[in-house]
């Protein structure tokens, strides 16, 4: 598996720059975005294997309609735990 | 009634007979506030059914025969004599007989006419009791006739609660979800001939509302149903204070946690060795000591702010030097504003006079919409200070020249934990300090309100009443 691009999505800097420095230290490549709107332009811009998010309710709004989750994770989330979780989550949908 | 004996005689006149019978023993099985009442004045209503042939039988019948055997003999005498051996003594003897029997007669009608006359007041007053009860409440037979119904529930319904009454259900109902049920209870077996079901209703005016409605069955002590109460109980407003509780605990958890995120994700890192160098543990550290102050900010205010809304907080009355108060609340402000190169413009009025209401809080209420003004206007920008007196108000604005809200969040801005679109990543805050001042600000008689245009910036502007 070569090195996955991950967007981390929210308006909260602080978590942003956590999770970003986790994925970033664990081989991932990091796109960050403050809302949904910024987030598509992302997704547009860099393909993204994952998009992390804690404001769904952004994309459904941005993009009008609804968008697909494929796991949820509750805060307070570890971030250790996060990075497991999205390679395991990438790995399943490159098999 | 009289309709229902047209129609189906016996049916109506068994209901009359069973009715008396339980109501007289109070031995019916209706439920619910109303239940009772209406059952008496059922009860009452029907006595009248079972009067008609009492007194049909009791005085009606001896005059008949007094009139028959006159007549007869008469007839006997005018065709040439009477029967064998029949004398004027016998005849005498038979009309003493009948005298007597029409005496007691009289005595039993007379019984019978008061004891009408108590079911019709209790009939009368179980009707203003129904009338006098706030909730809708409905009384169909077995017929799914409208037996009784009281103004309000003629109100919700729309119809005439006195002019309907007799009349079939449905005809009058135009809530088909409602008749069905009162049938089904009807027609219902069951152990227990109660239920209560949650429906929505559009009025006549087309708005919706919830309704609670509890429907019991009418039966007589030999088991039949005789008929339905549905009492009606409108729970638009306690569906909107739930569902307002809820909304307000998953703000609470979803705010509590984002602080509490921040902590463990940078805990955690530190933990793990994810911080290479002094100066980027030193910065985690800083992370968490700001992250865990804001939680700590977050739950204070929200203790707050439920003191405030319980009562708990007794808020003084006293006459309040609000210029003192605005100076003190600039001064405390202006170091955050220079730090943004922000330019503060005060305009207080010499005359400014004196407000009723508690200091303290009062300061808390401005060091807070100061403090925003300040937090969402850009570098270099302004914000104004202005006090004036307004007939027998002060009127204090706050003016920044921020970024503004839209029509739409105004109307949220004081709810508790509502933020303006992306002001989390403009300033940290609760979320909760509007919705704290506008309380403090409504226990001191005095009013808050906000005036905005996206891009161009914000007015709150505070009117409290002047000190007596």
């Amino acid at each position: 598996m070569g090195v996955k691009t991950v967007l981390i999505v929210d308006d909260e800097f602080h978590i942003v720059n956590a999770l970003a420095l986790k994925f970033r230290s664990s081989n991932f490549f990091v796109v960050t975005a403050g809302n949904g709107r910024e987030a598509l332009q992302r997704i547009g811009e860099s393909k993204p294997d994952l998009v992390i998010t804690a404001r769904e309710q952004d994309f459904d709004e941005a993009s009008g309609g609804k968008v697909d989750v494929d796991a949820f994770v509750s805060k307070p989330f570890s971030p250790r735990a996060m990075v497991s979780q999205s390679r395991k989550l990438i790995g399943a949908r490159h098999e | 009634m009289t309709s229902r004996q047209g129609v189906i005689p016996a049916g109506a006149y068994f209901v009359g007979i069973a009715m008396v019978a339980a109501g007289t023993a109070l031995s019916f099985q209706a439920s619910g506030t109303a239940g009772m009442p209406v059952v008496l004045a059922a009860a009452g209503v029907a006595l009248l059914l079972v009067a008609i042939p009492l007194f049909n039988s009791r005085f009606l019948k001896p005059i008949r025969k007094l009139k028959c055997e006159a007549e007869r003999f008469a007839s006997a005498c005018l065709d040439g004599g009477a029967r064998r051996g029949e004398t004027i003594a016998d005849v005498a003897h038979s009309l003493e007989a009948i005298q007597a029997e029409l005496s007691e007669s009289r005595l039993k009608t007379k019984e019978l006419e008061s004891t009408v006359n108590v079911f019709m007041a209790e009939k009368q007053q179980t009707e203003a009791i129904l009338k006098s009860l706030p909730s809708p409440v409905l009384v169909t037979d077995r017929f799914e006739d409208l037996l009784l119904a009281n103004d309000v529930a003629g109100r919700l319904f729309g119809f005439d609660s006195m002019e309907s009454r007799g009349k079939p259900l449905s005809e009058i109902l135009e809530f088909d979800l409602l008749v069905n049920l009162i049938r089904e209870t009807s027609a219902s077996k069951l152990k227990v001939p109660r239920r209560t079901v949650e429906v929505s209703y559009k009025t006549a005016d087309g708005e919706l509302v919830e309704l609670r409605a509890c429907l019991s069955s009418i039966i007589d002590p030999s088991g039949q149903i005789l008929g339905v109460v549905t009492i009606i109980q409108d729970i638009t407003k306690d569906k909107e204070i739930d569902r307002m509780k809820s909304e307000f605990v998953a703000n609470v958890s979803h705010e509590l946690k984002t602080p509490l995120s921040s902590i463990q994700a940078y805990v955690e890192m530190l933990v793990d060795g994810e911080a290479p160098d002094e100066e980027t543990r030193q910065s985690f550290y800083s992370i968490v000591d700001s992250e865990t102050k804001r939680l700590s900010s977050m739950i204070e205010n929200l203790l707050n702010l439920s003191r405030l809304e319980a009562g708990v907080i007794q808020l003084e009355k006293d006459r309040v030097a609000l210029h003192k108060v605005l100076e003190e609340v600039t001064q405390v402000i202006t170091p955050h504003m220079e730090r943004k190169s922000q330019k503060l413009e005060t305009e207080i009025s010499p005359y400014l006079v004196p407000v009723a209401g508690d200091k303290a809080y009062l300061s808390r209420v401005f060091t807070n919409l100061l403090s925003n003004a300040c937090k969402y206007t850009p570098e270099k920008g302004t914000v104004k200070l202005k006090a004036r007196v307004e007939g027998d108000m002060v009127r204090v604005d706050v003016i920044d020249t921020g970024y503004g809200i839209s029509a739409e969040e105004k109307k949220k801005i004081f709810d508790s934990f509502y933020r303006v679109q992306g002001a989390a990543s403009k300033a940290q805050g609760t979320g909760l300090g509007l919705a704290i001042s506008r309380k403090i600000i409504e226990m001191q008689n005095g009013t808050i309100k906000v005036e905005s245009e996206t891009g161009k910036g914000s007015c709150f502007t505070v009117s409290l009443p002047a000190a007596e």
